[in-house]
């Protein structure tokens, strides 16, 4: 069968049509076309033409012709429509009329770099000019360093090699930065939170060496679908934004399918396991010879689900390697290889995390299976976005778990196709992290006095902050940097570790092969001792776990379980900083330390995923110091609840925070973290916690302290306006989880504290 | 912390600052009686080659030796606050040091340094090419006197130092070269390493008696760079002279580099004499090959066999000779049968690769067909 037909037999099968809630169809949309700018350079249409390109699409279009006008703009289109036409079409043009021109590429990831700047040697090499275009990371060879320097028209890089190598060096890039015209940041949807504003921050620095050096670049963002890419845009750079979001490229016929795996045990309310749901459905897609992606939300997900698929083609196509699996963990090359799989049709069926999510060049796939909810609306969007070719047909399937938010979205389908996607929120003045940037800026260049950061009013009093410290020196109307310290190599952008472990296969014990590498945060999780780890579906067992050396060896076994092990999260006050006690509600502030351990871990047998037994883990709680705001109930407050209702009740509570808090804070979701406790063993009461999720903390529990009363009202009035009966991911969380009473007893407690 | 910081922002934002304008840098020069300045006027184009730069004549008063002490190892944010100048001037070392007393007189600092600089028609450093020069060129940049940087012929005496004593000694850096070459050590001298704490403590306290031993370590280190010039080019001019070997082969591999083959194999030919043959003969038989001498390159490689020496490449090489350049295919099969006699048997001594022998056994079945 092919897709068309596929889908119709899916849709005349009342075994699979019962499960579905909700089957949306987007038409196909033809291609809106314009002309090449009549200013370009004619060789520029003339090599597009000889690839095929005979016009540009009208968001393409509006994209050159407000370069040309100047203006700095934010392309927002889906996945694969040709968005990098946006970017290298006014930049190759620019080099082609002065050679002199110079553009630096920026991309969230390493990979990103690597597959950008291959197509951009395409057209290049298409072109037969002497342009030049370098990726700059920390995988080039010290030897390549010095002429892409120099000569690097386009220099493609990422945020942390800016703010760690080109900036802090830039009497060697003199080039680069007297001649820069244009500054391109691709998928700027990724600079949320810590993240984002230290990016806002890094190109603070960038425009005020720009300034030193004369230049006054043009930025081109590019942007998957937020609600507001140009208010991100705008923050990131500084810079006032044209946004083109008229997207003119063609897009076949788009099937959506919601699919909520059935019950099978009606007195517990137990659904089939979403996992084998999705294998049954990519098996069917695989048995059709239809590419797909299959999106898991776990890396231990992808190994179990690759491993079913490969078993699958092993037997009828005799080629396991039909089906991939690809996740952060896989040395670069394998990965290559993966993707250009995909592209030359080699793989059927790719397995993948979110690492995939971005815009890896992997071609368009016909269909798209989610094995669970993403977690956020825009995420799914660019999940579902790989599937979808030009003209023909695509399907994608959201098979929901059985967690209560998955639960709510494909019972409430409304809520998906209806609900803009998620904000993203930077907050470049953030106190501690506009200070770091401070002390690196200085050190590339004296701050003169009454120079402001940024446009920020705090400069001074940070400037004269960090004089006091020894950082600087103030002489002759300057800042000097004044330590021997290089400020740069202390300060990372990202908020979670790099520190990665080493994967070693001991199974050939003369030779030992490193076969992939891990996050510090994960490896408790999958590589335990006696952990069962997949790779490429090949199981192995971890034999030791050199948590020292970071290092696990692992041997090959064959089994007929996988183990999943038991997180726990606790936490303590370390010193209590600040605390108003008189406050409504009493609150406090300081620092704690938050540890998650690895107690125990649990053997799943395959295919029923009945448990066969649990096991020990033994491994140090990793702990993060961070700082905390933290506040209790009063006894009056939690009068006449029952210890579940009021369970539930700060449950509710704090799903709501989590939700709300970020957009008072301007961070990202993920980068605080709320706790509560019914009985808190540090102030004796029921207590919330919330933390930044990072070490050391980036200021914003303090931000919270002093905004409570602000917080808590705004929770009671999303509680008590959201429509919902009894609960939803919108507010307190579904009922499956706060409980039937949740939802009411959530919004009692608020306003017993804040009216 | 973060209220206590809050606070704290406050009140220093408050304190007033009071620009100061220093329009000059603190200049000292000091002469050293200087033995050796008859043989640093002696120094020719030559001599200069043998040590890695190509240059014509320079007089000897227009070469300027130069050090520097920085605040760090690299980037925009690190400056160097003394530059230490040397040259010859008749019979004296005279040494002029520029030091910026606070950040406001690094104009006046450098625009000292240009001027000294344009006169130059050489520069000397050690370890200059990677250090020295690129901080001072960004500090032109920086302080937007770009156009006052010139780029002279620069001599690392670093690079020319560990093409000559690598071998012998390991480790080439100043202080060592001047215990184990030069021939004394320093007193109450402090390691350079120390010198960026010393300037920030100096710059909050004023203190300059923090800065006295920095000035002197920078002011011996421009010195032993004229001594370590003065001594080098007497090294290179008798090469035969040195009394280890191994300096004599480390020199002849220079003389080779530098184009000067026929002074190099005087030196191997010598070196081969010692405990260090095989090394020496080795050389002497690869520069033989480079210069088209074949029959002696032939001829060396025979010796080296006959003493033992160089292994399987030595006979492999020797092969190849014969075979391709010298038109005596049947030596070339000779030498190979010798090669595979030695190599393949069960003699642990001769033990080598399986890939190499499997080559030897290729060579000797082409060579074999050919006849």
């Amino acid at each position: 069968m092919n897709l068309e037909q596929l889908i119709d037999s899916l849709k005349s099968s009342p075994a699979f049509m019962e499960n579905v809630t909700r089957w949306e169809t987007i038409p196909a949309r033809p291609a809106r076309l314009a002309a090449f700018p009549p200013e370009i350079d004619a060789r520029i249409p003339a090599m597009l033409r000889g690839r095929g390109v005979q016009a540009l699409y009208t968001h393409q279009r509006q994209a050159a012709d407000a370069i040309l006008r100047g203006e700095n703009i934010v392309v927002v289109t889906p996945t694969a429509s040709g968005k990098t036409m946006c970017y290298n079409l006014p930049v190759l043009n620019s080099i082609l009329k002065n050679e002199d021109t110079r553009a630096l590429y920026l991309f969230p990831t390493k990979a990103l770099s690597a597959d950008q700047a291959h197509e951009l040697y395409e057209m290049v090499e298409a072109l037969d000019v002497p342009i030049k275009a370098y990726t700059y990371d920390g995988d080039t060879p010290a030897a390549a360093r010095r002429s892409i320097r120099q000569a690097g028209h386009v220099v493609v890089t990422n945020p942390d090699m800016l703010h760690a190598a080109i900036l802090p060096g830039h009497t060697k890039w003199v080039k680069l930065f007297e001649n820069l015209k244009y500054v391109v940041i691709d998928e700027i949807h990724a600079y949320r939170g810590v993240f984002g504003s230290n990016l806002a921050n890094v190109i603070r620095r960038l425009k005020r060496l720009c300034a030193f050096y004369g230049s006054h670049p043009q930025f081109i963002c590019c942007s998957a679908t937020i609600a507001n890419p140009k208010e991100l845009a705008e923050t990131l750079t500084g810079e006032p934004m044209t946004l083109i979001d008229d997207n003119g490229a063609p897009m076949g016929e788009r099937h959506i399918v919601l699919y909520n795996p059935p019950v099978v045990n009606r007195q517990l309310g137990i659904r089939r396991s979403c996992l084998l749901e999705t294998r049954n459905i990519a098996s069917m897609l695989v048995r059709n010879d239809i590419q797909s992606i299959v999106f898991a939300r776990s890396r231990l997900h992808v190994e179990v689900l690759t491993k079913y698929l490969k078993d699958l083609v092993r037997g009828v196509l005799g080629n396991a390697d039909r089906v991939r699996g690809y996740r952060g963990g896989y040395l670069p090359t394998q990965r290559r290889d993966i993707e250009r799989g995909l592209r030359d049709g080699r793989v059927t069926a790719v397995v993948a995390t979110n690492a995939l999510e971005l815009g890896i060049d992997i071609g368009r796939l016909d269909a798209c299976v989610l094995c669970g909810y993403p977690g956020t609306i825009a995420s799914t969007w660019q999940q579902a976005g790989r599937a979808g070719r030009r003209r023909g047909t695509s399907l994608t399937i959201l098979v929901a778990s059985s967690s209560a938010l998955d639960q709510y979205i494909v019972n409430h389908p409304d809520y998906f196709f209806n609900k803009s996607p998620e904000n993203a929120l930077v907050n470049p003045d953030n106190l501690y992290i506009q200070m770091n940037h401070i002390k690196c800026a200085a050190f590339e260049l004296p701050f003169l006095e009454g120079e402001s950061f940024g446009g920020t009013d705090a400069t001074q009093a940070m400037l004269a902050y960090l004089g006091e410290q020894g950082f600087l020196r103030l002489t002759g109307g300057r800042w000097h940097w004044s330590t021997e310290e290089f400020p740069a190599a202390e300060i990372s952008l990202r908020s979670a570790g790099d520190e990665n472990f080493m994967i070693v296969d001991i199974t050939d014990p003369a030779n030992h092969k490193i076969i992939g590498e891990m996050d510090r945060y994960t490896v408790p999780m999958l590589l335990h001792e006696q952990a069962i780890y997949m790779h490429q579906a090949q199981q192995y067992q971890v034999e030791k776990l050199d948590f020292q050396n970071k290092k696990a060896y692992i041997r090959r076994v064959d089994v007929g379980y996988y183990t999943d092990a038991d997180l726990n999260v606790d936490l303590r006050v370390l010193d209590q900083e600040k605390e108003d006690a008189q406050a409504v509600p009493p609150r406090a502030l300081g620092e704690v330390l938050v540890t998650s351990m690895v107690t125990l871990f649990k053997k799943m047998k395959f295919d029923t995923h009945e448990n066969l037994g649990f096991g020990p883990v033994d491994l140090p709680e990793m702990e993060l110091t961070t700082s905390a705001c933290w506040w209790t109930l009063p006894d009056s407050a939690a009068e006449g609840l029952s210890q579940d209702e009021l369970q539930g009740g700060m449950l509710g509570i704090s799903t709501m925070l989590r939700q709300i808090a970020p957009l008072y804070l301007m961070c990202a979701p993920r980068d605080i973290a709320v706790l509560y406790r019914t009985r808190d063993p540090f102030t004796r009461k029921p207590a919330i916690y919330l933390y930044d999720n990072c070490p050391g903390g980036v200021g914003l529990a303090e931000k919270v302290y002093d905004m409570l009363p602000m917080l808590l009202r705004s929770a009671r009035d999303a509680i008590a306006e959201c429509p919902c009966e009894a609960g939803c991911p919108s507010c307190v969380g579904p009922a499956g989880e706060v409980g039937a009473a949740g939802k009411k007893t959530a919004l009692l407690l608020l306003q017993r504290l804040v009216g | 912390m973060i209220p206590d910081l809050r606070a704290r922002l406050k009140a220093v934002a408050k304190e007033a600052s009071k620009p100061e304008k220093k329009l000059e840098c603190l200049v000292r020069d000091e002469r050293f009686p200087f033995p050796e300045g008859d043989a640093l006027r002696a120094v020719t184009a030559r001599d200069l080659r043998r040590l890695g730069l190509e240059t014509c004549d320079v007089p000897a008063e227009r070469v300027l030796y130069l050090d520097t002490e920085t605040t760090g190892f690299a980037g925009a944010g690190t400056v160097a606050f003394l530059i230490g100048m040397g040259w010859l001037e008749g019979d004296e070392f005279v040494v002029r040091q520029a030091f910026m007393r606070d950040y406001p007189e690094e104009p006046a600092q450098l625009a000292l340094f240009a001027e000294k600089l344009a006169d130059a028609e050489c520069i000397v450093t050690f370890n200059g090419k990677t250090f020295d020069i690129p901080i001072l060129r960004d500090r032109f940049l920086m302080a937007r006197m770009r156009d006052r940087w010139r780029e002279k012929p620069h001599l690392d005496l670093l690079h020319a130092a560990r093409r000559t004593w690598k071998l012998r000694l390991g480790k080439c850096d100043l202080g060592t070269l001047e215990r184990e070459i030069l021939g004394f050590a320093r007193e109450d001298d402090i390691p350079g390493a120390e010198a960026p704490e010393r300037y920030f403590k100096y710059l909050k306290t004023g203190d300059f008696a923090l800065i006295e031993p920095v000035m002197r370590h920078n002011a011996e280190d421009v010195v032993s760079l004229g001594r370590l010039m003065a001594h080098m080019a007497n090294v290179y001019e008798r090469a035969e002279e040195q009394q280890s070997m191994l300096d004599v082969l480390a020199v002849g591999s220079a003389l080779e580099k530098f184009g000067e083959p026929e002074r190099a194999r005087r030196c191997y030919r010598l070196a081969s004499g010692s405990e260090f043959s095989a090394l020496a003969r080795g050389k002497l038989a690869a520069s033989y090959s480079r210069a088209h001498e074949y029959a002696q390159a032939a001829e060396t490689y025979q010796a080296m066999i006959a003493r033992g020496e160089g292994g399987l490449e030595a006979y492999r090489t020797l092969a190849i000779l014969y075979e391709w350049r010298l038109g005596r295919p049947k030596d070339a099969l000779r030498v190979t049968e010798q090669a595979l006699a030695k190599f393949s048997g069960g003699d642990f001594r001769y033990h080598v690769q399986q890939n190499d022998l499997e080559a030897l056994q290729r060579r000797y079945l082409r060579l074999i067909r050919k006849e």
